[in-house]
């Protein structure tokens, strides 16, 4: 079982670009990425309260969880 | 962090300037200088093998070891040197990465992993270099007062427990390289 985090999918939907939403939650661009591309192992509430905050969305709306192949 | 990169800086230094130009200055004077240092190998390690009698039977000018048995005897301290010189020389690559500020890192884990392996065979070396040692200072005796001995001292135990500590050293690095690499990818 693998926790997806669907940030791109949100970020396409808001319209808002990685630069600005790194800016708005106040983390890097870098650690942004390192979520976006799915090779974090944690995530804090904070940052992803900030994330929902800054994106507009529920928590649900950004992970989801996948069988692992 | 602040007291890590202060103490890294000190013992960097601290080896630098007194531990390596100690170890070798002393290495240098005993065998090339030091007139009395053949004596006493000699004396030392005659004395062990209960050769004392055939020592004291002879003058001082006979006991003085001739030139191929002091290259020899010289060969034997330089193997132990270029250890512990290559383990100092570990140590203060892992010191600079301290000053820097990179503790947990891979790099640094491996680097101390080599200390903690060259100091295993500095102390593995120890005994061996008492046995070529008793060979040296006796291999100019007379046939039937040649000898070979094996001994371990205080010393070496206190070696080993060093080389122990040093291990579980290298294992805490892994642990904080494992812990610190967990947090940096948590976001």
């Amino acid at each position: 079982m693998k926790i997806n985090v669907k940030l791109d999918e949100m970020m396409a939907r808001r319209k808002i670009r990685l630069k600005d939403l790194a800016a708005e939650v106040g983390i890097t661009e870098a650690n942004l990425s390192i979520l976006k591309t799915g090779k974090a192992k944690a995530i804090r509430f904070s940052t992803l309260e900030a994330l929902c905050e800054a994106l507009d969305c529920q928590p649900g709306d950004l992970l989801d969880i996948e069988e692992e192949k | 962090m602040k007291t890590i990169k202060a103490y890294a800086k000190f013992l960097e230094v601290f080896c630098w300037v007194i531990i390596i130009p100690f170890v070798i200055g002393t290495s240098i004077y005993n065998w090339f200088f030091d007139q009395t240092y053949w004596v006493k190998l000699y004396s030392t390690y005659n004395s062990y093998t209960r050769s004392f009698l055939l020592y004291q039977s002879l003058s001082f000018k006979n006991i003085m070891l001739p030139s191929f048995l002091k290259s020899l005897g010289i060969i034997v301290h330089l193997i132990s040197l270029t250890l512990l010189l290559w383990g100092l020389l570990s140590l203060i690559s892992v010191l600079r990465k301290y000053k820097q500020g990179d503790i947990f890192s891979l790099d640094v884990f491996r680097k101390f992993k080599s200390v903690s392996k060259i100091a295993f065979a500095w102390a593995l070396y120890q005994p061996i270099k008492h046995t070529l040692l008793t060979l040296v200072a006796t291999m100019h005796n007379p046939p039937g007062k040649r000898v070979l001995t094996l001994a371990i001292n205080s010393n070496d135990v206190i070696n080993i427990f060093l080389v122990g500590f040093f291990l579980v050293m290298t294992s805490l690095m892994y642990e904080g390289y494992k812990l610190k690499k967990e947090q940096d990818l948590t976001i």
